[in-house]
């Protein structure tokens, strides 16, 4: 029993990082058409911005959660104009795909370029809180997780809050569902575009320095994350927000049950496995649309 | 009435582009004969290492280019096929104490089941939903490697100790003997794909790329052209996987890595997708241009990952669709005395019946009995080559106009073809 709630409570916290990690994919592809596969590095970026400034300058981790958002923000407006803004609206190219190539290519520069501007080797971070809560029995939850899981629900309740509220939003909103008349009825598509890019960064961003404390902040840190933010984005149906949120938290739980029941190193083939079965049911994910309806 | 026969004559000329023109072998047989010298007369063995990586390069891009960019399947795990194969290959010979070259017939078996079973699931997915389950696939793959403990794979450190098909040569022969063993084999391959991207099968293939239904309609049946072109990818992937691992003796996880895959993708794209020259083209530019930067390894991504940005952004059809543009301009100028319209060659694809029939069999097809079912598959055609079609389309209208345009940009080209 008290094994099956601690499976619980970590599933949880890790769907709340899926969340907001694969929130960043599903803005980019609703927005953009663009399978953004930069989406990880985005976190590592994020999470050697935290590193600079708390482990080497000493600042607050608070400090560093910031830095890490606005540095994954600026990488991810730095990604739009190199490597999706030259392929918009050409026809003599299939977007998606070569998208998706350039966005891939570019994780690799970064991973490169991180690797040239600091080395290889893992660096340590310390959590943002330190501690343990005791809950009852031998229950209990580091301090980290539960600072993970407030940070993941303020960003979601944000975020939702500034896709139905601002302008900024509510046109980001209505470039996913329309472009052309978007466009007719005044909406900078072009910015857009690139705000859509640095919110989804940002949201990289704190996903990495929240994992960071967990997995070192190494130049393939973002590895891992992109993975599983792909697979939830396969499950939730590319695109949809009430999607990402249901199979983020989904998968999270499988994960733990199965890390908890059968062992962690088949946590990941299992559910790969489930995926495939998934897929075969439902080729479109949970809230996917098979044709043009977005977000 | 001249225009007539100019119409019929052309109709001629497409008709026989479209019959299933089987490839010549000589030219190959030749070039390969000529370069197998190379290595006799030019005594540095690193460069002859080099040279057998770049071969070993084109079967591995020329695998994927049957799934990528011929079939249309986004398959973006191939680079963990290619490992399956070589791992199974170096398993066989390590821990059964094979003979190197038996290993590799398991290894290749190996590429063509794991291959099936990676895209089996994708097949009815839509393009970037298969991309993501075969990128996840490779991922997963590689992962349960690194992870491995038991030291049944070697874990993160690799798979060391595997001998090579010619161990028993002393090191600077089997060396050679590798360098002809993989031209032999990347020219079979690229020949075999040539002559399959011709056969019905293969235009069956480019037709599914193009539109599903279309060619759903047309009687092709998409599962079973599916897995039969993954399945031969696979057996070429694992081939190749098992030749890596006899020539280097060993294999490790990173060659799954990001960045393996990156220089895949950058050859693949920059030599030109969904062509057969292309695969070819980029293996050799991208492996020189990293040979140039060889002290930096890190530099060499980012130049490569830059080398790749600008190719997409300035000619998405890769050094192919370029050297296929030159060819274009240059049949247009060595045609102007011919009198052949100049209107057509910047589309990169002067389909030779395009430019001659105007508007009445465009317009009307059905209505007249003249223009026989070809000069309809031409008024189908035209719209296509907005995609990236270009390159394929203009392949095999290449060997046409034989007599001219061979020459001077074309011809190292088309003898590597």
């Amino acid at each position: 029993m008290e094994t099956l709630i601690q499976a619980l409570i970590s599933g949880l916290v890790f769907g709340a990082i899926y969340a907001i990690m694969t929130m960043g994919l599903t803005l980019v592809y609703g927005c953009l058409r663009t399978l953004n596969m930069a989406q990880g590095s985005f976190g590592m970026v994020g999470g050697y911005a935290a590193w600079m400034l708390t482990t080497r300058a000493g600042a607050p981790p608070i400090a560093g959660l910031v830095a890490g958002a606005i540095a994954a923000a600026g990488i991810g407006i730095l990604t739009h104009f190199i490597s999706v803004k030259p392929l918009v609206g050409r026809k003599d190219i299939d977007f998606e795909m070569t998208a998706y190539i350039s966005t891939l290519v570019v994780a690799i520069m970064f991973s490169a370029s991180i690797i040239l501007l600091f080395g290889a080797r893992n660096k340590a971070i310390d959590p943002l809180v330190d501690g343990r809560l005791k809950i009852f029995g031998t229950v209990s939850v580091s301090w980290q997780q539960v600072a993970v899981a407030v940070v993941a629900f303020i960003c979601l309740g944000g975020l939702s809050v500034l896709l139905n509220r601002s302008r900024q939003g509510l046109s980001i909103m209505a470039t996913a569902q329309q472009f052309d008349a978007a466009r007719l009825m005044g909406v900078p598509a072009g910015r857009v575009y690139w705000v859509t890019m640095a919110l989804a960064g940002m949201l990289g961003g704190i996903a990495g320095v929240l994992l960071a404390p967990l997995y070192f902040v190494s130049p393939s840190a973002g590895d891992l994350p992109i993975l599983k933010g792909l697979t939830v984005a396969v499950v939730a149906g590319l695109g949809s927000i009430r999607g990402t949120i249901y199979a983020a938290f989904i998968i999270g739980l499988i994960e733990a049950l199965v890390a908890t029941y059968v062992g962690s190193l088949w946590s990941l083939p299992i559910l790969f496995a489930l995926i495939v079965v998934f897929m075969i049911v439902r080729p479109y994910g949970l809230f996917g649309k098979p044709e043009e309806e977005r977000l | 009435m001249s225009d007539a026969s100019q119409a019929s004559g052309a109709q001629g000329k497409l008709a026989k582009t479209l019959a299933w023109s089987r490839t010549p072998i000589w030219p190959t047989i030749v070039v390969v004969v000529v370069v197998a010298f190379i290595p006799l007369v030019w005594r540095n063995d690193y460069y002859i290492s080099l040279f057998t990586l770049i071969l070993l390069f084109t079967i591995m891009t020329q695998s994927w280019n049957i799934t990528i960019g011929m079939c249309g399947i986004w398959n973006f795990g191939q680079l963990a096929i290619i490992a399956l194969g070589g791992y199974a290959t170096g398993l066989l010979v390590v821990k059964l104490g094979m003979s190197p070259w038996l290993a590799l017939v398991g290894g290749i078996l190996a590429g063509g089941l794991s291959a099936v079973i990676m895209v089996l699931p994708s097949i009815r997915l839509r393009g970037i939903y298969a991309s993501m389950l075969t990128f996840a696939f490779a991922e997963v793959v590689r992962l349960l490697i690194i992870a491995d403990s038991t030291g049944f794979t070697g874990g993160p450190f690799g798979l060391p100790g595997v001998t090579g098909l010619f161990d028993w040569l002393s090191p600077s022969w089997s060396l050679r003997a590798y360098f002809w063993l993989t031209l032999v084999i990347s020219a079979v391959v690229m020949l075999f794909v040539h002559r399959m991207m011709n056969s019905p099968f293969g235009m069956g293939l480019v037709s599914l790329r193009e539109s599903v239904r279309y060619s759903i309609g047309m009687g092709i049946n998409r599962r079973v052209a599916f897995i039969m072109a993954t399945a031969i990818s696979g057996l070429i992937a694992g081939l190749a996987g098992g030749l890596y691992v006899t020539f280097y003796h060993g294999i490790t996880p990173s060659f799954m890595g990001l960045g393996p895959m990156g220089a895949l993708v950058i050859m693949v794209v920059v030599g030109g997708l969904g062509t057969v020259r292309g695969p070819i083209l980029g293996a050799f530019a991208v492996t020189m241009l990293s040979e140039l930067l060889r002290d930096t390894v890190m530099w060499r991504l980012v130049v490569q990952g830059a080398l790749l940005l600008i190719v997409l952004a300035f000619w998405p059809a890769g050094i192919d669709g370029l050297l296929e543009r030159g060819l274009v301009k240059l049949r247009g100028w060595m045609n102007v005395g011919q009198g052949e319209p100049e209107g057509g060659p910047q589309v990169a694809v002067a389909t030779p019946a395009a430019p001659v029939d105007p508007g009445p069999s465009l317009s009307a097809p059905a209505a007249q009995p003249s223009p026989a079912p070809a000069a309809v598959i031409a008024a189908a055609e035209p719209p296509k080559p907005a995609k990236k079609v270009g390159g394929f389309k203009a392949w095999l209208n290449a060997d046409q106009p034989k007599a001219d345009g061979k020459k001077p940009g074309g011809a190292k080209g088309d003898k590597k073809t």
